[in-house]
């Protein structure tokens, strides 16, 4: 298993802020709402977890992290990885998307996001979706939301959150 | 006895040995054969080249082939009442807009969502419409 929940305890009870854990990707931590639970969905080619509130039955909420190794994207810069990731949203069924938006979270990341909204095959109800990339050293992690009830400080705690290992 | 075994073993050596000295790298390649020289292996018939300027290149897919002579032709005025409706059938291009319409605007869909899908692959996120999705 290729990430590690450091912190099961939530860690921010004595802070202002949302109750949080924190867990491990590659060599970033990063946090997720307190008490959601795991899936490693990894496989050779990239890591990948997906998280669940427990309670899931309304809003059928999810943050999924994915990190791949991706030397020449990352290498390309922020304005590229922003092309691609605008591409990549058409290909969501009845997807209708904002442009995509650069931003710097407050460890220093350099990330691009996008909004909108889709509806997944199968399905007859819109989800709504968040896709974050950032860019970090020679990989990219992607923090992708999808909700059919948004809750996008769900989303914020993870995207906001990453620093390196034991900083 | 052990002479012809030896006589054998020598004819076998320089058998072996012949290709192997002749296609030697010391050696300068020999001339290639003349190309324009003459055939001698036969032929059933006669051997025929068009004339120059009486080539016939490929054919042009959307000329109609040539029926032949006047008789040939079955004028639309001969045909029967169900003959016509056949050919009338045919001819008919009504609508034919909107299914050509429909097959471009399909490919144009389809060809959208492989670039959509080639730059979620690019990006190391492939499957993004059942990603997350509980």
């Amino acid at each position: 298993m290729s990430f590690k929940i450091l912190t099961l305890a939530a860690v921010a009870s004595c802070s202002s802020g949302p109750s949080v854990d924190r867990a491990t990707i590659g060599s970033l931590d990063y946090s997720v709402p307190s008490g959601w639970n795991s899936r490693d969905l990894s496989t050779s080619q990239r890591t990948m977890v997906e998280w669940t509130p427990t309670d899931n039955e309304d809003a059928k909420e999810s943050v999924t992290v994915i990190r791949t190794e991706l030397p020449a994207i990352a290498k390309a810069g922020a304005g590229y990885v922003e092309a691609l990731l605008g591409q990549a949203q058409a290909s969501l069924p009845d997807g209708h998307f904002s442009a995509p938006a650069p931003f710097t979270t407050t460890h220093g990341f350099r990330g691009v996001r996008i909004e909108g909204a889709f509806v997944p095959p199968g399905q007859a109800q819109r989800y709504h979706r968040i896709h974050a990339v950032v860019i970090s050293g020679s990989a990219l992690l992607h923090v992708v939301y999808t909700a059919r009830v948004a809750d996008r400080e769900s989303f914020e705690i993870v995207v906001d959150s990453f620093s390196n290992r034991g900083a | 006895m052990r002479a012809i075994v030896i006589l054998t073993c020598a004819v076998l050596a320089s058998v072996l040995i012949r290709p192997s000295t002749s296609r030697s790298e010391t050696e300068a390649p020999s001339a290639p054969p003349d190309s324009s020289a003459p055939v001698d292996e036969p032929i059933s018939g006669q051997a025929v080249a068009p004339a120059p300027g009486d080539e016939t290149g490929p054919r042009d897919p959307f000329t109609p082939y040539d029926v032949g002579g006047q008789e040939a032709i079955w004028p639309y005025g001969d045909l029967t009442a169900n003959e016509k409706a056949v050919v009338d059938h045919g001819r008919n291009q009504a609508g034919m807009d909107a299914i050509n319409n429909a097959y471009g605007q399909a490919a144009k869909e389809l060809a959208a969502r492989a670039k959509a899908e080639a730059a979620a692959a690019q990006l190391g996120a492939e499957g993004l419409d059942t990603l997350g999705v509980p």
